[in-house]
């Protein structure tokens, strides 16, 4: 078996409905509100932390099976030890001020907060100054040293065991740790939020 | 209709989401992102910008498709859910003045959005991109949540002080009880 790889116009069709669903989630778990990624941060609510390593655990045992059946393949980006880390690190210091990842802007805007149109134009903005400094500051960074034993794929670097599955177990045991040490009021519920 | 109306738990929405990827995987064999469809609206803002003149409408493919995806899934959810609501300032924001509060919401949301996508540019990939190949034990991946997570708590932490130390004015931001009524908004 092999994946579907859909093309033309059932490629389009499949991405506005992948969009769609993607948006009902992300306002239907609060990920979409800046509220979320403020109070995340500040530990005061766990939602945005426990939905990622809770997906990535559920992601990772479902990967396996259907990489084993063929259905799906290994479709990772090149990435760079030092990127990643300078990545993170900048990425998290503009979620701060802003509160929202690329596609939660988009959502927040669908759900009528325009001031998630400023976050979009911000992003807009920083594509071509990242392409002013690509030869420069990017072309470096890819030569800086690196651990010596970095691999592509973390599988490559644990022998023994299905690190899948140790992996997956380790991404839920997160998400229930992020849970417990910021655990949401038993009362919050939807009506509690619009008070 | 119940389930689109109503608040999903962490759980629910990290399976739905871990199914949505693969389901993406399956479909388009790539893992989905924002990244290309942001470059390709620069790139046509750029380009319009330039000739001072629309002359066309925006490309219009499957990674410009998806954004509009969610701008629709987003609208039909906050609308049944009653979650809908014109804001120009976010509810955390509470400067003197329309403009004040204006002006700052506009400051931030461009500064942050600025430096979410140039640290996103740097590190490769989207955040569902990273999201997507954490699932398939990317290193790279797993290098940048772990980074995105602890600095932006870090951040966060240094963030409150420096508003608390200057008089800043965002109760959610420095961890004060909100009055009644007032910052229990879901923005």
């Amino acid at each position: 078996m092999e994946p579907l790889a859909l093309t033309g116009n059932y490629r389009l069709a499949a991405a506005i409905v992948f969009g769609m669903m993607l948006g009902i989630i992300f306002i239907r778990s609060e990920i979409a509100w800046r509220k979320t990624f403020i109070d995340q941060f500040s530990m005061r609510n766990s939602q945005l932390f426990k939905t990622l390593f809770f997906s990535i655990g559920i992601g990772i045992m479902l990967f396996y099976l259907l990489k084993v059946t063929g259905l799906v393949r290994f479709h990772i980006a090149p990435t760079y030890f030092w990127g990643a880390v300078l990545g993170g690190m900048i990425c998290a210091a503009g979620a701060v001020f802003c509160g929202q990842m690329p596609s939660t802007a988009v959502s927040a805007i669908g759900a009528g907060r325009i001031y998630a149109l400023w976050v979009f134009v911000g992003m807009m903005m920083a594509l071509p100054f990242v392409q002013l400094i690509s030869s420069g500051l990017l072309e470096s960074m890819k030569k800086w040293p690196r651990p010596m034993n970095y691999a592509e794929s973390l599988d490559k670097f644990f022998t023994g065991g299905n690190i899948f599955i140790w992996f997956a177990i380790g991404s839920i045991i997160m998400s229930l740790f992020f849970g417990f040490i910021s655990p949401e009021k038993g009362g919050r519920n939807k009506k509690d939020d619009q008070e | 209709m119940k389930s689109i109306a109503g608040k999903w738990s962490a759980y629910m929405a990290g399976t739905a989401l871990a199914f949505l990827f693969m389901l993406a995987l399956y479909l388009f064999d790539t893992c989905i992102g924002m990244s290309d469809a942001y470059i390709m609206i620069s790139e046509y803002c750029k380009d319009t910008l330039s000739k001072r003149a629309i002359n066309e409408f925006p490309p219009f493919v499957w990674y410009t498709g998806f954004l509009l995806g969610i701008l629709i899934g987003a609208m039909i959810a906050s609308f049944a859910g009653g979650d809908w609501k014109f804001r120009l300032v976010p509810e955390d924001i509470k400067e003197k003045g329309v403009f004040g509060s204006l002006g700052l919401a506009i400051v931030q949301g461009i500064a942050g959005g600025f430096l979410v996508m140039l640290g996103l540019q740097i590190s490769g990939d989207s955040f569902e991109g990273h999201w997507c190949a954490a699932m398939q034990l990317s290193t790279g991946a797993w290098i940048f949540i772990v980074a995105f997570v602890v600095w932006s708590v870090i951040f966060m932490g240094i963030y409150n002080m420096v508003s608390a130390g200057g008089g800043g004015k965002a109760p959610s931001a420095k961890g004060e009880k909100p009055a009644k009524g007032k910052g229990k908004d879901k923005d």
